[in-house]
């Protein structure tokens, strides 16, 4: 806009110094022919320069969309898996996604910890404080809020559903409603 | 939790009761919250009385599991305060998300940034620092030097024009506790709406964003 601007006011400058100088009728006609060719490729300058602003501008607009809406999904990722992408989604990342994301989490960790409550539990009204799960990957030997419970592959058993909801979301149990 | 149910026969009596006792505050906060476009008031008081009284059942409830008691009652008392914490956690939940959503606007306007708690104001300014790094690593610092602000599209706008603002017009339901009268819709004088009690409206919430900041009109 600014060499819009610039190209305007020397346009104006051009006109006036043309006029100052008090030519005779011969030149005057050479030199307004001279006026509308300076003037027609000083249009087509500022036109030129229009039109790289607004496409620079749309452009911006565009990759700022793409990769604020990429935040988004990743940070909606974060409130399901805590801390540590699974390795397909890694690898879609770019290096500032992965930072993004590591960050986003500190600051969470931060604020939960300033709160003293976990955030990141309870996604759904709860109906019972047991469920019924299934475990379809081998964890072992876990501590839960008030039981030390074998986690084999295949097991049904009733947990605490805050416990349980972790690994829900993480894949590795799956819930028995039936 | 509910404490004090019953007390007086008449339905009035018991209605404003309910209505007064923290888990129905909650609740109501917690609705209002979720429906309006735009972050409301950080109700300091109101989660602090209610993570007191968490604490207590907690300790309650883990009394009653050693002393043996029936296992149904202490379920039940359980459920109440899985609850509870549900809704307290989810009302922090969606003002969080609120704040990500609109973060450079807050921080812009000093009445918005009020709203927010200490701690989300900490939260909101790390926050900021984060995405703008990040949009600056992938995307800003790659733009010729006029169009690098993350606010303005290039440093020829007059205005922040890239920044994300609520969207103060959008519809929401909204119900009275009591008979208001009639209420002026728009600045311009154009309608004038009775406002009964129980009643469902749906209004564009920037016709009634006092009265619920004054907590006469609940959003649904």
């Amino acid at each position: 806009m600014r060499k819009i601007q610039e190209h305007e006011d020397k346009l104006k400058d051009k006109n006036r110094s043309q006029e100052e100088i008090g030519t005779s009728e011969d030149e005057m006609s050479k030199s307004q022919a001279e006026k509308t060719l300076i003037q027609n490729a000083l249009k087509s300058d500022q036109f030129g320069a229009l039109v790289h602003h607004l496409s620079l501008v749309r452009n911006k607009r565009c990759l700022m969309a793409y990769v604020y809406k990429r935040a988004e999904v990743i940070r909606s990722l974060g409130w399901m898996v805590d801390s540590v992408l699974p390795e397909e989604i890694q690898e879609k990342l770019s290096t500032s996604e992965k930072e993004y994301f590591k960050n986003h989490a500190a600051t969470l960790q931060s604020y939960m910890a300033e709160l003293d409550l976990h955030l990141t539990v309870d996604m759904i009204p709860p109906k019972d404080p047991y469920i019924k799960v299934r475990v379809l990957d081998d964890i072992g030997e876990i501590a839960l809020s008030d039981q030390v419970a074998n986690l084999a592959r295949h097991a049904i058993m009733f947990l605490r559903r805050t416990d349980a909801e972790q690994y829900i979301t993480q894949g590795q149990m799956e819930e028995l409603t039936g | 939790m509910d404490s004090g149910a019953g007390e007086s026969s008449a339905a009035d009596d018991y209605e404003s009761l309910m209505s007064t006792t923290d888990a129905e505050l909650l609740k109501s906060a917690w609705r209002n919250e979720k429906a309006a476009p735009e972050i409301l008031n950080y109700a300091a008081d109101l989660v602090q009385r209610s993570r007191q009284q968490i604490q207590l059942m907690e300790e309650m409830v883990e009394d009653y599991i050693n002393d043996g008691v029936d296992p149904l009652t202490v379920s039940l008392y359980q459920i109440d305060l899985d609850r509870t914490m549900f809704l307290l956690r989810s009302y922090l939940r969606t003002r969080l998300q609120k704040i990500e959503k609109y973060v450079f606007h807050i921080q812009k306007t000093a009445e918005e940034w009020n709203r927010l708690s200490k701690q989300e104001q900490k939260f909101a300014s790390r926050f900021a620092g984060d995405i703008k790094h990040h949009l600056d690593q992938s995307v800003l610092s790659r733009l010729p030097d006029q169009y690098q602000s993350h606010l303005r599209q290039s440093a020829a706008s007059e205005e922040d024009d890239m920044v994300p603002e609520p969207q103060l017009d959008s519809y929401v339901v909204c119900r009275s506790k009591k008979y208001l009268g009639t209420y002026q819709l728009n600045d311009g004088g154009e309608e004038l709406i009775n406002i009964e009690a129980d009643d469902l409206y749906a209004l564009p919430y920037k016709s009634i964003k006092p009265l619920v900041e004054s907590g006469q009109v609940d959003l649904v």
